[in-house]
């Protein structure tokens, strides 16, 4: 899989796919969604789509097409090269989400959470399969978060198409098993010839998973006090944050206190009205010093003596 | 409240630099880092002037600025650490810089950001703390005359 646009900049998404078969644009045509690295704290997520005429299904079935988690590195590859070279038949596309998309998107002042990330990712590979002339009917997805809800969400954007939200859709439905081999194949090639930016080289990180012990020692070691880590790092993930409280300088946000100051307020508020008795009380008139202007206050300008 | 010193000689002295930073957080940290490595890696030219760049994770969106005219940026460096508050103060400038780059937290660059509106101070300051010109002065000196 032809990755290089993501390789050499891989701060940012990157969509990759083959053209639209003509038999796509007539006949009415089923697509798969399925993702792969979602878990991992190391990586790009990668969301995959194939579609192909609901007319070839059985062919599709003898393609010999398997949940991508149950194939081995080779076996996926080598389906991978299947898909690629049934071009007449079968679309694909992949959209590569970098780990420094999901860190960004997560901690964004209003956070945007992996489920809402995952759905617009679908979403938008199904308006780009329809954009390029694709006659889409039937769409099956591996559901992200509750299927019902997943399902009814699609059905509102898309009420034209037949959808089917399912657990497992990858090992029940062999274009949703297409998917997730290419999303799959790229997620592993994304990970295998990642380049560091900050100018480090890496023997071994392991499979990206927060179990590993391999990864664990990673995120350890590279640990900067300053920056953290690499941008191949998911800062959003409780691992790389938990670790970066333990072991890197403190950093204080604007909006780090913003829960918990709403917290205080609702406390205050709910504990009660202030006592009739406060009104009465005469102002403190200790402090006599002209207060300064507005405008300074504003600005965060003071008058400064001493350091 | 103590004296503090700045080292007049270390000014004429200190390299100007372009690569100065105004973070939108609060680093409990002095001293060298990795910015070459981690931090100019991940600006990006955006549309128009602004940049984005990202730091532990969270994005950023900022600006160059230059200083106003007549002003200079010092970085100051205090080599020891004073032991009470009495004790007098050397500090010396390590860098001098005329122009920065300011990063907001996930939010556009504006003229409403406290940085912008904080340099206005320096055009009211000047109209404020100017002499009155002699033209004015005479006008309303003259019907005395």
């Amino acid at each position: 899989m032809d990755l290089s646009a993501f390789e050499t900049d891989n701060s940012c998404n990157c969509i990759v796919g083959s053209d639209i078969p003509e038999i796509a644009k007539r006949e009415p045509c089923w697509l798969g969604i399925d993702e792969a690295g979602r878990g991992p704290v190391l990586g790009p997520m990668v969301y995959g789509t194939c579609y192909s005429p609901i007319s070839l299904k059985d062919q599709l079935k003898e393609m010999g097409f398997a949940d991508s988690k149950v194939l081995n590195e080779e076996q996926r590859e080598k389906l991978f090269e299947k898909i690629k070279n049934s071009t007449e038949v079968l679309g694909w596309m992949i959209e590569v989400l970098s780990p420094n998309f999901i860190s960004n998107s997560m901690l964004r002042r209003s956070k945007y959470n992996l489920n809402a990330l995952s759905h617009d990712c679908a979403i938008g590979l199904i308006k780009k399969a329809l954009d390029k002339g694709a006659n889409i009917k039937e769409v099956y997805v591996d559901t992200v978060g509750d299927p019902a809800k997943y399902q009814a969400k699609l059905k509102g954007i898309f009420p034209d198409l037949d959808i089917t939200v399912a657990k497992k859709a990858d090992s029940i439905y062999p274009i949703v098993s297409a998917a997730s081999i290419c999303a799959k194949v790229a997620r592993d090639n994304a990970v295998k010839n990642w380049t560091f930016k900050e100018g480090i080289t890496v023997e071994n990180f392991g499979s990206g998973y927060p179990g590993d012990p391999a990864t664990k020692k990673f995120l350890t070691d590279y640990l900067d006090p300053v920056f953290g880590f690499p941008q191949f790092v998911r800062f959003s993930w409780s691992t790389a944050d938990l670790l970066l409280q333990k072991n890197a300088v403190s950093v204080k946000w604007e909006d780090d206190d913003d829960d918990d100051q709403n917290d205080k307020k609702r406390k205050k508020d709910s504990a009660g009205t202030h006592s009739l008795f406060t009104f009465y009380k005469s102002e403190e008139t200790g402090n006599k010093r002209s207060k300064k202007h507005s405008f300074f206050d504003e600005r965060c300008l003071k008058n400064m003596t001493h350091f | 409240m103590s004296l503090i010193h700045v080292d007049k000689n270390s000014a004429s002295q200190a390299r100007t630099t372009k690569a100065c930073h105004l973070m939108p957080c609060e680093i409990d940290y002095n001293g060298p880092a990795k910015v070459a490595d981690y931090f100019d890696t991940s600006v990006r030219h955006d549309q128009g002037t602004v940049l984005s760049a990202t730091f532990r994770g969270r994005p950023l969106s900022g600006k160059e600025m230059q200083l106003p005219d007549g002003y200079t940026g010092l970085l100051l460096k205090e080599l020891h650490r004073p032991y009470s508050e009495e004790e007098e103060r050397h500090l010396k400038v390590s860098h001098k810089f005329e122009q920065f780059t300011y990063w907001n937290l996930d939010a556009e660059p504006s003229i409403n950001d406290k940085i912008h509106k904080a340099l206005e101070w320096t055009h009211i300051a000047k109209t404020l703390h100017s002499p009155i010109e002699s033209q004015e002065n005479s006008n309303v000196s003259e019907p005395d005359k």
